[in-house]
């Protein structure tokens, strides 16, 4: 019997050795998150090739669905239409500013996470390349609209190191039937404009944000958005980005009421 | 010897056939090499002056290159901006299935596969004012050349653009806006149904076809 006491005494001796104390707690680094790509696709009412552009868009959103590719029609440049007393146009001094901005010359174009012009033809590729990196943050939004005020909250999470850049927030708007010319210069009265940029909410080019790895912020914003504008097919984007490129982006619709 | 004339025809074929097929068109009527096609603006779609080669989608309307059924070649196009007084907000080339942006560059080249008919979309649109855009398309295929000249003109009366000041010892007819004559060409005759008194006021006048302020 006693042999059977000193054995288990010997036992729990040699099953615990010393860890230092600095190597007792192990680092867990946070799961790291999946890229959304951010295309950019500076279009215009007057761009008869246009349409060509949007016809890749929608493939792509069919192939990786519209929470790995965000499309955001930016409406300027010398094809975009700003209306007049006949028409409605789509094009905002906004879209002018970024099309100038970028140094464009052609349209359609567009930009993959901010990487430099890719033509129309080139989005697929460049698209499946952004998709295949990770993202050093996580992005969620939340919006609801309240007596004609839409309320915004940004949560973001840090998944790889330290990151500072820009967190910028846009106003879209879907399903808008206003005339389009098409390839052949065709006019198509009843074209139905998709991820359209109304406004940046929080300025042309965002505020400035930081995150550290593991470290949760949240940004809350509101905006007032034209009555004209169908509050049904708003949706808010946002995105993080710096000198490197659009770093994560992410968006939400104005109905789901997630949070009071 | 069958054989030889075939291949010595399946070989001359690509001349013929170019010779033969590359050609422009405008509204349907074949242009002769280095024929101009003028086109005046006028209010599109969009309720804006624009000047537009082929301003309709009907399948004869504007300005076309037709080319030889050939396999395989392709067409180098070369849009020169000559000069351009026209106050567009934009002008945009498309041949070839792509558009550029001409801004102010005066030298853009395209080369793409040629089908039968191909468009020549050269459009400036929102013209604001008076001006003119003069530019010369050439089109190369298989060592062929065909030249086209385009000329887009806004004869807008209601623009006042390019104001010049009235010299002092001026000694042409003048008229105002209303189109009255108010100064003949020897000295300073009143037509009775103009309402200017003893001399010049300030302000525009026709001086040989031209506007003039008077300060």
């Amino acid at each position: 019997m006693n042999k059977i006491y000193l054995s288990l005494i010997l036992f729990l001796l040699t099953a615990c050795s010393y860890i230092e104390e600095g190597d007792r707690l192990i680092y867990v680094k946070p799961e790291s998150a999946r890229r959304v790509v951010l295309l950019e696709d500076f279009t215009g009412q007057r761009c008869v090739n246009c349409p060509k552009g949007t016809e890749v868009i929608e493939q792509l959103l069919q192939t990786y669905g519209d929470s790995a590719v965000i499309a955001v029609g930016i409406h300027g440049g010398p094809l975009g239409f700003a209306g007049n007393a006949k028409y409605d146009g789509l094009a905002t001094e906004s879209g002018d500013k970024y099309f100038t901005y970028w140094g464009l010359e052609y349209q359609p174009v567009g930009l993959v996470n901010r990487h430099g012009a890719v033509k129309y033809t080139d989005w697929a590729a460049a698209v499946r390349d952004e998709l295949s990196k990770s993202a050093p943050l996580r992005l969620d939004v939340d919006a609801i609209m309240d007596k004609g005020q839409i309320d915004i909250m940004i949560s973001a999470y840090g998944t790889d190191g330290d990151v500072t850049g820009k967190l910028q927030v846009w106003l879209l708007e879907d399903s808008i039937t206003a005339m389009q010319l098409m390839p052949g210069n065709v006019i198509n009265t009843s074209y139905v404009h998709n991820h359209v940029l109304r406004a940046p909410i929080n300025g042309l080019w965002g505020d400035d944000f930081a995150i550290g790895e593991g470290e949760q912020k949240e940004r809350v914003l509101t905006f007032q958005p034209d009555a004209a504008w169908n509050p049904e097919h708003l949706s808010i984007v946002a995105f993080v980005y710096n000198n490197s490129g659009v770093l994560q982006v992410t968006k939400g619709t104005l109905n789901q009421k997630k949070y009071e | 010897m069958n054989k030889i004339l075939l291949l010595t025809a399946f070989l001359l074929a690509p001349v013929f056939a170019g010779a033969q097929g590359l050609e422009f068109k405008y509204q349907g009527e074949a242009l002769e090499d280095g024929a101009t096609v003028t086109i005046s603006a006028e209010e599109d779609f969009f309720g804006e002056m624009s000047c537009e080669t082929n301003p309709s989608d009907a399948p004869q309307n504007g300005l076309l290159l037709k080319c030889p059924p050939l396999v395989g070649s392709t067409v180098t196009a070369e849009l020169q901006i000559l000069s351009n007084t026209l106050k567009a907000s934009s002008i945009q080339w498309c041949m070839g299935g792509e558009c550029t942006l001409v801004g102010n560059k005066t030298q853009l080249e395209k080369t793409f596969s040629p089908g039968p008919t191909v468009q020549v979309l050269l459009d400036a649109t929102n013209i604001i004012g008076e001006g003119a855009l003069s530019a010369k398309l050439t089109v190369s295929l298989n060592e062929q050349t065909k030249t086209v000249y385009i000329q887009f003109v806004n004869e807008d009366a209601t623009g006042i653009n390019n104001i010049e000041l009235l010299p002092s010892n001026h000694n042409h007819a003048i008229f105002d806006l209303g189109g009255c004559r108010v100064v003949n060409g020897s000295g300073v005759e009143h037509k009775a149904q103009c309402s200017l008194l003893n001399g010049l006021k300030k302000g525009l006048y026709i001086v040989d076809g031209k506007k003039i302020l008077r300060q």
